[in-house]
């Protein structure tokens, strides 16, 4: 019995705590940018099982005009035992692509001033708890103010919508990690100079000088 | 016979004092030569390291399923620090998989005995 108070107590401490932690989420969508955006143009690849890492790549990769599929991609980043793919894969397989892996930035405004800025987000959701912690990978393709709702190409799911204290609880839970595949040489919204030299030195590092010279060379125009 | 126990104690008790001398920094030029070689000795372990760890990944992830085909362009695509950071951790590191609905009670029960730390057994559930 009282196991059963202490843990009611505890569900609805939880519940409570998950109403106040967020707040009023306007200051997440940032204070100044567009109310609304849908990047309609974004492709979309309804993902087969275990394939988010592959279906969300290859969203973002074409939507920086890279002719690819999910199926190219799985070869590339799809871990058979694991049943899924690694983050640092994704990177991998992005310079692979010529592209550019930048990582953003682990706060809630970044992912919201790159939408405004016209790029689609490739982030890692924890949709799930201890032994299914529902790791899942999405493209953030739009948001709306007024609704409070974020759009995302997810899974089979070509526009889902989900209210943004959803998504950044679940992206907060799986540890903010959020990546643009961009253009060697386009500089992101918040462009963080240490972060993109990074980005282009890893580009270097695996043997693509071409466009790590292109990155190089915009960030020392910045 | 007491004044000498008392001055015999004491003349130990300023021994005992006088064995724990301070510890005193040694400092003084090196040869550059020394300098150079130390630095050289750091390039050298990291290099190694970043061998190891490539093999290790390389091991890794054939065994992990991945065609042995795919394995080699696949490693050659990570940076050293990647490979390093990921030796070794390719069991525990999120695998984004699929889209996934708990809902309900049983999540709530999951999400509170993980902010608990009760859940952290479960890290190796197939």
């Amino acid at each position: 019995m009282k196991f059963a108070a202490q843990a009611a107590c505890a569900i609805g401490w939880l519940w409570l705590a998950g109403c106040t932690a967020s707040g009023p989420r306007q200051e997440a969508f940032g204070e100044t940018g567009p109310g609304q955006v849908e990047l309609e143009a974004t492709p979309f690849f309804p993902q087969s099982e275990y394939q988010c890492g592959p279906a969300a790549l290859a969203t973002v990769l074409a939507a920086g005009a890279v002719d690819v599929t999910p199926d190219e991609l799985v070869p590339e980043v799809y871990l058979p035992a694991r049943r899924g793919s690694l983050q640092v894969e994704l990177v991998a397989a992005t310079r692979a692509r010529g592209r550019l892996p930048y990582v953003l930035a682990p706060r809630d405004d970044v992912l919201f001033d790159e939408l405004a800025a016209g790029r689609p987000v490739l982030v890692l959701q924890k949709l799930g708890a201890g032994p299914w912690p529902g790791w899942h990978y999405a493209v953030l393709v739009g948001y709306d103010r007024e609704r409070q709702s974020v759009l995302l190409r997810s899974g089979t799911t070509r526009r889902l919508e989900m209210s943004v204290r959803r998504f950044l609880w679940s992206w907060q839970r799986g540890g903010r990690w959020a990546m643009l595949a961009l253009e060697p040489g386009e500089l992101p919204a918040g462009a963080e100079m240490d972060r993109y030299v990074d980005a282009a030195a890893g580009l270097e590092a695996v043997g693509r000088l071409d466009e790590a010279t292109r990155a190089y060379r915009s960030a020392s125009l910045r | 016979m007491i004044f000498f126990r008392r001055f015999i104690a004491s003349i130990l008790c300023m021994t005992v004092l006088n064995l724990s001398s301070p510890l005193v920094a040694q400092a003084g030029v090196i040869g550059t030569l020394q300098a150079v070689e130390s630095q050289h000795r750091t390039a050298d372990l990291a290099t190694v390291n970043s061998a190891l760890a490539r093999d290790q990944v390389r091991a890794q992830l054939g065994a992990m399923g991945v065609d042995a085909t795919q394995v080699d362009s696949r490693v050659a695509a990570m940076t050293d620090a990647e490979l390093r950071s990921l030796a070794g951790e390719i069991e525990n590191l999120p695998a984004g998989a699929d889209a996934l609905a708990v809902i309900g009670i049983v999540f709530l029960v999951l999400l509170i005995l993980e902010a608990v730390g009760v859940l952290d057994i479960f890290k190796s559930f197939p």
